[in-house]
């Protein structure tokens, strides 16, 4: 036990560092192994002390500040590939490995996890299933939830438990990652996962079309889902983002296609044929450039670091309502303003918007006023309320808390239970 | 007895006077599902018309505190549908209607009991499909895929059922009736249609869901590749797996299931054949063939005997229907079969099938081997009869060795069919108490009397009551019981 008191830090400038939404904790420590943390939650639960798992702290601004911090446990020294069979294409890895050493790493066997975070030199995967992060091309891939085939965890006394296992298809038990993805910290710490891989396309091209008005971008995205192309990204993007990737127009569509170089082609002849139709300005790109250009799309979500009066959304409807509902956010710029920046994962009906300059009313109000909300992202802790309720199932969700985590000492008051 | 008269009265009053079944011959169609070694009839069985109905027949049955048991089509293998502790069955078969085709949103609104094969057949209107596709897809229900998240063929490159859920709409066991989500992709708070994708009737009974319509692929391509023997064949799946060429499905079938299919089907494949391929991969037109090139080649190099593509609907209807139809004619070969469900990561399939190829031998018994190939997910059948209480015994003999052999190689105990009564047993040898009574929590949570479907998926020796006041007590103390060894942990 006297190895895990030496992990533990009180100092002021450490715990500063490690501030959880506004909350400086009273205690961080620093686990080199998944028994470390298992140790360090137990001695957690000895002194009844409040917990909070933190990776590469990039989305510890979502939701509401936790009500107490006792001690945050950052997982980062938790790096390792545990099993990687390349020829089986599954990798086990622990929670505190980034998406971007996880990308290099499996670049070396022609291989990918196929989600594209924001910011994947900091993110974490465990941060990431903690919060269901995703990417652009969750439109064609999913998000970590369709790929986990495994994960270990560390419950509230410390216990580690495991669900899945190293295979592709596995019906044994119940699936348990599902419980954990999403679950922001507050059933257990998440200290590894496993994964199905997929082979590294071999070629990789993407159209952007650029609009003079949303309606024109919105038929061209239905117009594209209702055909067979199958492009694995589809993103709706303002005038901002679209100036940032060096196109001009009011509204951009991007378009990544991947595979064998025949599929690739058709796609870059026909995507932007068809972007003409509807009045579409296409703009082509290849290798670095297209690697570039999904990089500025992806951190275009980022809630890392907020400035005051700055507030992220992320929402979900269905993609029938996307048009309308981006019309809906631009309006409410006009009344409650913050100039708006809008992208949306449009073929499947998720998006972000992100607000600046609002006082806390303001803030209040434009929460209020989007119910398509998933979650908020703010560095302020004067919101009224940080999560719409669920649609169904609150109650059961309770019950499971109470199963998980009976005295809320995990991320406790962050979550919607 | 007076009491059951008094729920029969009730429920009646809920479902009509025939939505209710309580002869004692009519109630031994209920006694399994497709699970045939451990056997029970309910008390009844019910068959609501409605979310509402079957919500009111739920608030009586635990208010009696009797068990519930949701029946599909009654064809699952590891005996989840079958009330080994007697009460209630809700049989879905009234509950079969396509609610809504929703092709703007990609989804569509179905009833627990449309039939699977039937809904893709109506989506192939629109140009969609419901990609998840077991074998038993002309019989089976939606209902019972999500209970079960159900696999199939197309799952290598599709996902299994769980990918394909949006949102329930969910009697709980206190008989609330909830949607789990509005059908959009993301959901406030805990995934509750994911735990319950797979909580094999568990967790409560789905009474609507909407999921996912998949666009059909503009082409295909089927080829059938026969291999002297299965360590060729099973080498070539791992090579097209390693290479990356994603097929949309790559299944194999042993010498034995050749034999079988070759009578029925009339494929005129060479009995000299040791294995064969099925290799479909789909897309875009372009490129197709390049991929179907790298596949054919893969396969010659592999010393496949003959690589035969299947070019027409017809000849790609043949084959699959083969594939599909393979348990069924395996009744020209024995009187009954085993048939086990299990999974190994995909780079030990020749080491497993050498296995099988040992028990087979060891127990006497002929092993016939139609399964997932890509996914690593084995499907062996043991034939016997099972009148005969000695081949009975080796068949559940063999069955076991096989999985302990799968654990051992680090797979699992089973890839899409289940633990229901079959498996149950075989939790403990794949998870530690920690692992099994975490899942004890969840249940809990949904179940706390667990009324519904008990007995299954927990180790008889290790209930799940017994596990779950295990951990709420650790839990309480801060006490830490047996650590997994592992590597992934």
């Amino acid at each position: 036990m006297s190895d895990i008191i030496a992990l533990i830090s009180t100092d002021d400038a450490l715990c500063h560092a490690y501030t959880v939404h506004g909350v400086v904790p009273a205690r961080v420590a620093m686990p080199q192994t998944s028994a470390d943390v298992s140790a360090l939650v137990h001695h957690a639960g000895q002194h009844g002390w409040q917990v909070v798992a933190w990776g590469g702290g990039t989305q510890q601004l979502i939701g509401a500040p936790p009500t107490g911090v006792e001690l945050v446990i950052v997982t980062t020294a938790l790096n390792r590939v545990l099993q990687h069979e390349p020829n089986d294409l599954t990798i086990s890895v622990e929670a505190g490995m980034t998406m971007g050493a996880l990308r290099v790493y499996l670049a070396q066997h022609g291989q990918m996890l196929p989600v594209d975070p924001a910011l994947p030199d900091q993110t974490t995967i465990g941060g990431m299933i903690a919060t269901a992060a995703d990417g652009p091309r969750r439109a064609n891939y999913g998000i970590l939830r369709d790929m986990m085939i495994g994960i270990g965890v560390v419950e509230v006394n410390g216990q580690p438990s495991r669900a899945g296992g190293m295979v592709v298809k596995n019906v044994s038990g119940f699936d348990m990652m599902k419980l954990y993805h999403g679950s922001f910290g507050t059933l257990a710490v998440i200290v590894s996962a496993n994964f199905k891989l997929i082979p590294i396309p071999p070629v990789t091209a993407t159209v952007i079309a650029s609009f003079a008005q949303s309606d024109q971008a919105i038929d061209y995205i239905t117009d594209v889902m209702a055909s067979q192309l199958t492009p694995v990204t589809c993103e709706l993007l303002d005038a901002t983002l679209l100036q940032r990737i060096g196109v001009t127009g009011a509204w951009g569509v991007a378009l990544a296609c991947e595979g064998p170089q025949a599929a690739v082609d058709r796609h870059m002849t026909e995507l932007p044929q068809r972007a003409q139709i509807h009045a579409g300005a296409p703009t082509l790109f290849y290798h670095e450039t297209h690697t570039q250009c999904w990089q500025i799309i992806a951190d275009a979500s980022a809630v890392a670091q907020l400035a005051t009066g700055e507030l992220v959304l992320r929402w979900a409807t269905l993609p029938a309502f996307v048009g309308e509902l981006v019309q809906r956010i631009a309006d409410l710029g006009q009344s409650l303003g913050g100039n708006p920046q809008i992208h949306a994962r449009a073929s499947i009906g998720v998006g972000y918007v992100r607000v600046t300059g609002l006082d806390a009313n303001a803030q209040n109000q434009w929460f209020a006023a989007l119910p398509e909300a998933v979650w908020v992202a703010t560095s302020a802790n004067n919101l009224a309320t940080y999560w719409h309720a669920p649609v169904g199932g609150l109650d059961v969700m309770v019950r499971i808390r109470d199963e998980f985590d009976p005295q809320r000492r995990f991320n406790p008051g962050r979550f919607v239970v | 007895m007076q009491q059951l008269a008094q729920l029969v009265t009730a429920l009646r009053a809920i479902v009509g006077h025939d939505g209710v079944i309580d002869g004692a011959a009519a109630l031994l169609t209920y006694e399994a599902d497709g699970c045939v070694m451990d056997l029970h009839a309910p008390n009844l069985v019910v068959l609501p018309r409605s979310s509402s109905q079957t919500a009111a027949v739920v608030k009586l049955a635990v208010a009696a505190g009797v068990p519930v048991v949701a029946r599909g089509a009654g064809t699952g293998l590891s005996g989840g549908a079958t009330p080994i502790h007697g009460g209630i069955v809700i049989a879905t078969t009234r509950m079969d209607k396509v609610l809504e085709v929703d092709t703007r949103n990609k989804r569509t609104l179905v009833q627990p009991g449309v039939i699977n094969w039937e809904l893709s057949q109506h989506l192939a209107n629109y140009g969609y499909a419901f990609m998840p596709d077991p074998s038993s897809q002309k019989a089976c229900t939606l209902g019972g895929n999500i209970a079960n998240n159900s696999g199939g063929p197309h799952c290598l490159k599709y996902g299994m059922t769980t990918n394909h859920v949006l949102a329930l709409r969910t009697v709980l066991p206190n008989g609330e009736l909830i949607w789990t989500g509005n059908g959009s992709v993301d959901t406030v708070g805990y995934d509750l249609a994911g735990v319950m994708t797979g909580s094999e009737g568990m967790f409560g009974i789905v009474t609507e869901a909407w999921v996912r319509m998949t666009r059909l692929p503009e082409s295909l391509r089927v080829v059938l590749a026969l291999f002297p023997d299965i360590p060729s064949a099973s080498q070539t799946v791992s090579t097209i797996i390693a290479r990356g060429l994603l097929p949309a499905a790559l299944e194999m079938m042993d010498k034995l299931a050749i034999k079988a299919v070759n009578g029925m089907y009339k494929l005129g494949l060479p009995e000299s054949a040791g294995a064969a391929l099925l290799i479909e991969i789909d897309g875009v037109d372009e490129g197709l063939d390049d991929l179907l090139r790298d596949v054919t080649q893969i396969c010659r190099d592999h010393g496949a005997i003959e690589v035969r593509p299947a070019t027409t609907p017809a000849e790609q209807a043949q084959v699959w229907a083969a594939r599909k139809n393979a348990f069924g004619a395996m009744g020209r070969l024995s009187p009954s079969y085993y048939l086990v469900d299990t999974v190994v990561p995909r780079t030990k399939l020749p080491t497993i099938l050498a296995h099988v190829g040992d028990v087979s031998r060891d127990f006497h018994l002929p092993i016939a081997n139609v399964f997932h190939a890509g996914d690593g997910n084995l499907h062996p059948l043991i034939l016997f009869d099972r009148r005969d209480r000695s081949q009975l015994e080796r068949a559940l003999g063999a069955a076991t060795e096989i999985l302990k052999e799968s654990v051992r190689l680090g797979g699992v105990v089973s890839g899409e069919h289940g633990i229901g009564v079959e498996k149950r047993d075989y939790m403990d040898i794949l998870f530690t108490t920690a692992d099994l009574a975490a899942m004890a929590g969840l249940r809990r949570s949904f179940d706390p009397r667990e009324l519904f479907n008990p007995g299954k998926v927990f180790p008889a020796s290790k209930g799940c009551g017994e596990l779950a006041e295990l951990r709420q007590h650790a839990i309480a103390a801060n006490e830490i019981g047996e650590v997994p060894a592992g590597t992934w942990l």
